[in-house]
């Protein structure tokens, strides 16, 4: 008896092998069956929403403009900036010149006893600055006085 | 009505487009909602603020890409948002990348809408956000600790606690998909 080569795999010995999956491709395959119709009240509670957000929205002149407009109306606003530097800053310097023309100077001059205060003024002045930034170590020909009896030595002098 | 039709519609307010619109999308980003959230309430409280920030944001959609998934990324940036707000990404204990354990389900024992959920619910909030971001989402690790503002090796510890959870509740209740081996 001829020897039958024997067909491979053989009919009898196949074993149904269940393709496996992983954990994650069986939630990913499956994740679609969770989508469900919401209830008719999230629909009525989002149109609630959309109507107060939709009246709290800002009024037409605080709204911001769209690109076009914004660009248009920057252009407007520097142009009458502009226009406003050139023709109203200049007539009022003419203005103000028109004014300095009919204004009327007076020299003023100061008397002898104005003269002798304006001393006086000038070394008080000097003796106070010196007294707010004093010398940390005096000079040894000067008498250093406080203010006030500087004035009396001066005024009695100036007698 | 196609969906630029839609859009453009919504861009001036019609009511009826944004309902259409609602209808059309909302179901699977509910989905979304409760796998991120554990709560029927505080996923339908999220659907309404992110579709109302779809509505507002409309203007600034460019029609480059896909119109569901920019909805999506706006439903999931706010179950985050509001996951964070009651969560404390942080607070997980990093464990051995070793714990990594390879489950396995035959895909004749399909898994449903409900266990799915039920499954979910039972995650900590930390593996479950992970898990969704990475598993559901398609981020990496990377992108997930920058969202949750937490680490890379965070990130990954959470998601193999999650994955060796799942594997631990599906044992309990004795999942036919398991192999012989996982299930003793």
């Amino acid at each position: 008896m001829k020897w039958k080569r024997p067909q491979w795999p053989r009919k009898s010995t196949v074993i149904k092998m269940e393709p496996k999956k992983d954990i994650f491709d069986l939630f990913k395959e499956n994740e679609h069956k969770l989508a469900e119709q919401p209830a008719p009240r999230v629909w009525r509670r989002l149109e609630r929403k959309l109507d107060t957000s939709k009246k709290r929205s800002s009024p037409a002149l605080t709204r911001p403009l769209p690109g076009q407009m914004g660009v248009a109306a920057a252009i407007l606003l520097l142009f009458t900036v502009v226009t406003i530097m050139v023709l109203v800053l200049p007539n009022k310097k003419h203005a103000a010149i028109a004014q300095t023309s009919n204004m009327v100077f007076e020299e003023l001059s100061a008397s002898e006893d104005d003269q002798a205060l304006l001393k006086v003024v000038e070394f008080t002045r000097k003796h106070e600055s010196r007294l707010t930034n004093p010398r940390l170590e005096g000079e040894e020909q000067k008498i250093i006085l406080p203010a006030r009896s500087a004035k009396v030595i001066l005024l009695n002098n100036n007698e | 009505m196609t969906n630029s039709e839609l859009i453009v519609a919504c861009r001036t307010n019609d009511r009826k487009a944004q309902q259409l619109l609602f209808d059309r999308f909302s179901p699977k980003m509910m989905g979304v909602c409760k796998r991120y959230l554990k709560t029927q309430e505080d996923a339908e409280d999220i659907l309404i603020e992110a579709f109302c920030k779809v509505f507002n944001n409309l203007p600034q959609f460019k029609s480059m890409g896909s119109f569901e998934g920019w909805i999506r990324r706006i439903v999931v940036n706010e179950c985050l948002m509001f996951l964070r707000r009651r969560h404390n990404f942080n607070l997980t204990v990093e464990i051995d990348q070793n714990l990594d354990v390879k489950t396995t389900f035959s895909t004749q024992d399909e898994l449903e809408a409900q266990d799915i959920l039920a499954l979910l619910e039972r995650l900590p909030t930390g593996y479950r956000t992970v898990f969704n971001l990475y598993v559901l989402e398609g981020y990496k690790h990377r992108e997930i600790a920058e969202i949750l503002g937490i680490s890379i090796n965070t990130s990954k510890s959470q998601l193999i606690l999650a994955k060796k959870k799942l594997q631990q509740l599906l044992r309990k209740i004795n999942y036919p998909g398991l192999s012989q081996e996982e299930a003793g």
